[in-house]
Order: C-alpha cells, then structure tokens, then sequence
C-alpha cells in the first residue's frame, strides 16, 4: 500500500515540472572571436538556439523579444574582474510593414529582415565591444573571458501590459560561458609585433 | 530502516505521501480541462480578418489600430495555454504546499494525542518493570488507549497490594520459622542443663560419695550447654542486626578475583568472568561475604571428592542482570535436605552454624537479587546469584 501511494506521489512531481518544462535544444554561448588593435581588445559574441519554437510563435505575433549579454574580463590569476558590459540586442515585427526588425546596442541603425530566420540570426550576435583598452594590457597575467546570456521582460498588450518574464522560455536556466586564460601577451598589439 | 522509524514520523510521511498522490489526479484534470479551453476559440476566420483590416485601412493610424488587434489576438492564441498551464501548476503548488502543512500540522496534534499516553505507558512498564510499584501514569486519554491506561494503574494497584501482603506474609513466615528454629536450638542445650541440674539435686539430697565428682562433671556440662546457648544468641544477633547495605557501583569481577586469592590454597579454584561487566550497586563488603560463604561451602562439600575441590567460579550478563555462579565436585545436596538449607541455624557440616546460607541469601535480598541452586546427588552442586543492573543509580553514602 504504502509502495503504491509512494508511486504516485513521485509521479505527481514528475508531472509538475514536466507540465511547465518548455522543449527545445539548449541555448549554447558560442566562444568569442577576439580581435586586438591598437587601442584595446575587442569581443564579439554568437548566442545559438536563442529561439525556441514556442519563442519563435510568440515573436511573430509582434511581441518585443530582448536579449541580454553579460560579457566580463577577469584577471586569470586571481579571479579579480578587470571589465564587465551589458550587450543588448532586441527582435521584433511590426505587423504593418511585414518586416522583422532587429536593434542592437552596439548599432546605431535598426536592422531589418524579411523573415525571422534572417532576423534571429542577427539578433543572436552581439558586439563587437571593447573589453580593455590596449594600454592596460599587462602581458605577464592571464586574461578569462565570461559571458552570460539573459531574456528580458516584455509587456503583453493583450494582457494589458502586464509583463512577463521570457526566462520562461529558457526554463529560467541562464546559459553562459567561461573561456581558458589567454596570455596577456597575445592581447597586446605591442608584444605581438615584437615577436 | 522504516520500521525502526516512531510511530508519528511514519504518519507523518504516511499523510503527505497519501496527500500528495491524491490531489495529483484532481491537478492533472484541472490541467488537462484548461488546456483544452486554451484550445477552444482560436478561428483562422478571425485573424485572416484582422489581417485584411491592416490591409484595408486608411491612415497610418487607422493601421497601426488594426496591427495592435492582430497583434493581441496572435498573442492570446500563443501565451492562453502557456499562461494557463503555468497558473495551474503554480496554483496546484501553492495550494498542494497549503493543504500539505494544515494536514501535517492536524496530523501532529492528532498524533500526540496518541503517541504521549502510549509514551507514558511505556515509562510505566519500565518503572513496574524496576519494581517501582507505586508509579501510576497521569496522563488522560480517551478511547482505548484511555482504558488502557487504566487498567495498567489497576495493575500496578494490584500488584503493589499483592506484593504489600506478599511481603508481610513472607516477614511472618520467616519469623515463624526463626522463633521455631532457635525454640528447637534453644531445647538442645536446656534439656542437658536440666538432666545435670536433677542429677545433681538427686546426689545433694541423697548426700551421696560421689556427690563433688557429679558437682564437677554436671557443672562442666552446664557451662557448655550454656556457651552453646551463647553462641546461640550471638548468631541470632548478628542475623538479626544485619546492616542495611551501603551501595555504591563496584565492579563484581575484581570481588569475585579477590575472594577466590584466598581460597586458593585450599582447592583448585577457575575462575570464567565476562569482560566488561557493568558495575554493580552494591554493598562491597556484604557481597564479599556473600561469596565468601558460598566458596567456603563448596570447598567443604567437595573436600572428599576424588581429585580433591575443584570450584568454578563465573559471572555473565544476562538480560539486565549479572549471574554468578559457585559450582563444585561435591557430592551433591540430598532432596530432604534441599528445602532446608536457606534456614537459620540448618548446616550439615560437623561444624557448622548454620548461618553461612541464610546470610548470603539475606544479603541477595537486600541487594534486589536471586538465589537459587542445582543439585542432583551424587554430582556437585552450583549456587547461581543474580543481581541486577541499575540504570541511573543512587549511590548511598
């Protein structure tokens, strides 16, 4: 009796968090491509599998979609934060013109798309931006590079405005990566020349 | 590991499981229902409408009117069953969490009201158990266990009268036959001094010859008569006066080693002890002497065997006591003897006072113990005395 009661209690609380678990493959932060000039480290950012198809459905009704990049630069040797920025990009329809638009933090112009394949995957890249400025580079310490990945909120008309969180999509699990340390020497213009 | 658990943890767990799994079908049919009413309503017809209306209309006002209705009617059909499912399940939680704490909360009060009185009942059997008789249990509860609890307080009543009656028919017993046995001894001597006294009298009156040679034996008779009746009385006293025991936990191996050393060279004594007994609260006098007249026995009744005394001598616990046990190669005590040799004053030695084995059981009895013994002549005998294990003991000054 008590076995049969176990079972299905156990299966209760498997159906609760199989009930508001959301499918899709799993949101990946890509590794970043670094470019060093002479005035500082520049990253830039690829965020793959951002839309689930249920993200995707909701994105073509015209809802705003905001995403959130949380990129740092950390002293390899002590964990001490060197840089931290907030990249921002956001996909949305507009109903009249039968277009995809896509805005972006680190572009002055607002992109446009005819179809939301086109749209995601440029909303999906982020940067390039300046983690450190060439200057402050010290070539004797090791450079982590970090990022992590967030959707915002968005208000829903139909609901009044109220607002809902699009983690949900996301099963609330923030995606994010940590990168190996990188020779400082490697990020300065200055020691690369010289070898 | 679930059957060693208390009673109220496994009601505990009983409950919630038993809450959990039944409001698990009433969530998955409400979710199920709300789902299919987020199903209900979409119409292709509708939003092809809305769409047109973009088309359709005018201004940029007039379509950006027209983009905000498509827009929300899109947005109903995506989040209603998303939204709905989630409400649903947040609900079912927060409620399943709501009704599992009330359940739980119930389910202890419920249960204390059983599992005190049956945890007082337990106290109970125990202290009756340690021979605390006049314990009674005070707690109040209806139902069965209620007239559980009361019938154990009639029990406990019971046998603290029985054991009262008991114990004062056993003192009179016991004095009966003490006041028989010294009027039996107290004979022996008297009637010698009588016989001496008439024999005497007689050759005063018959102013006989040999009248200073009767005057010397009778006399001397007399006098011994009356040193045994001394020594009578002696005995008694010191029966009868016998301290009350001073207890304090001792360790009864080192009693047990101690007392065979001086015996030793008067047979080959073994002795078998269990390791780490626990100590005892006793009297580490009184219960030398207890083993003392035990050994002493033994060797006397072994002292014609074949090979010469062999004692054993052993201590083991068992089951809340320490059991000691004299064995010996004698021959055996006879059946008409048997019933007899607790008694003041019984010896079978040439000897003896007859009050070696009345003390030692005196002294088992003041210690809360048991003695007893086999016998099956012509094999030896072994005396076994157990003495209990006190838990939190008091120790006497």
């Amino acid at each position: 009796m008590q076995f049969i009661v176990s079972l299905l209690a156990a299966s209760r609380i498997f159906a609760f968090l199989g009930g508001s678990f959301v499918g899709g493959p799993e949101v990946l932060i890509g590794p970043p491509e670094i470019v060093v000039t002479a005035a500082g480290v520049h990253t830039s950012w690829e965020i793959q599998n951002v839309y689930s198809p249920e993200l995707r459905k909701l994105a073509e009704t015209g809802t705003f979609v905001r995403l959130y990049l949380l990129v740092g630069l950390e002293n390899g040797q002590g964990g001490q934060p060197v840089s931290r920025k907030t990249l921002e990009s956001g996909l949305f329809y507009d109903l009249v013109q039968n277009q995809f638009f896509v805005i972006k933090s680190t572009l002055a112009d607002t992109l446009r798309f005819a179809t939301l394949d086109s749209a995601i995957v440029a909303a999906s890249r982020l940067g390039p931006v300046m983690m450190l400025a060439g200057a402050h580079v010290d070539p004797s310490v090791g450079y982590v590079f970090t990022a992590q990945a967030v959707l915002g909120k968005t208000s829903i008309d139909a609901l009044g405005g109220r607002s809902i969180d699009l983690m949900h999509y996301w099963n609330y699990r923030r995606p994010g990566i940590r990168t190996e340390p990188i020779p400082g020497s490697e990020l300065s213009v200055v020691q690369r020349n010289a070898k | 590991m679930i059957r060693n658990l208390s009673l109220k943890t496994k009601m505990f767990l009983f409950l919630s499981t038993l809450l959990l799994a039944a409001t698990g079908p009433l969530i998955a049919y409400s979710l199920k229902t709300s789902r299919a009413l987020a199903d209900l309503g979409t119409d292709p017809a509708i939003e092809a409408s809305l769409s047109r209306s973009i088309e359709l209309s005018g201004g940029d006002s007039e379509k950006q009117n027209a983009a905000a209705a498509l827009k929300k009617y899109r947005q109903i059909q995506v989040l209603k069953r998303t939204l709905i499912t989630r409400d649903v399940l947040l609900f079912s939680m927060a409620y399943s969490g709501v009704v599992l704490l009330f359940a739980m909360a119930i389910g202890y009060l419920f249960i204390s009201r059983i599992t005190r009185p049956l945890q007082s009942l337990t106290l109970a059997t125990r202290k009756l158990g340690a021979k605390d008789l006049d314990y009674r249990i005070d707690v109040r509860a209806g139902g069965e266990v209620g007239q559980l609890i009361e019938s154990f307080n009639q029990m406990a009543e019971d046998l603290s009268r029985a054991r009262r009656e008991l114990s004062l028919a056993e003192r009179k017993a016991a004095w009966s036959q003490v006041a028989r046995t010294i009027a039996h001894e107290i004979k022996n001597p008297l009637t010698p001094i009588r016989l001496s006294t008439e024999r005497l009298y007689d050759k005063f009156l018959k102013e006989s010859e040999d009248f200073p040679l009767v005057i010397a034996s009778t006399t001397s008779t007399i006098l011994a008569e009356i040193g045994n009746l001394e020594k009578l009385v002696d005995t008694f006293h010191r029966y009868a006066k016998f301290p009350d025991p001073v207890l304090r936990l001792e360790p009864m191996n080192s009693i047990l080693s101690e007392v065979a050393d001086l015996y030793r060279g008067q047979g080959e004594i073994n002795c078998r002890l269990q390791d780490n007994l626990p100590d005892l609260l006793i009297d580490r006098g009184q219960m030398r002497e207890a083993v003392s007249n035990l050994i002493k026995n033994a060797l006397e009744a072994a002292k014609n065997a074949q090979r010469g005394p062999v004692i054993g001598i052993s201590s083991r616990l068992d089951r809340g006591f320490v059991n000691i046990r004299v064995e010996d190669n004698g021959g055996g005590i006879q059946a008409e003897d048997q019933k007899k040799i607790f008694q003041l004053y019984f010896t079978t030695k040439e000897h003896g006072s007859g009050i070696g084995l009345a003390l030692t059981e005196r002294i088992v009895g003041l210690h809360n113990g048991n003695i007893s013994f086999e016998s099956t002549p012509p094999h030896g005998s072994c005396f076994v005395v157990s003495i209990p294990i006190v838990h939190n003991p008091k120790e006497g000054k």
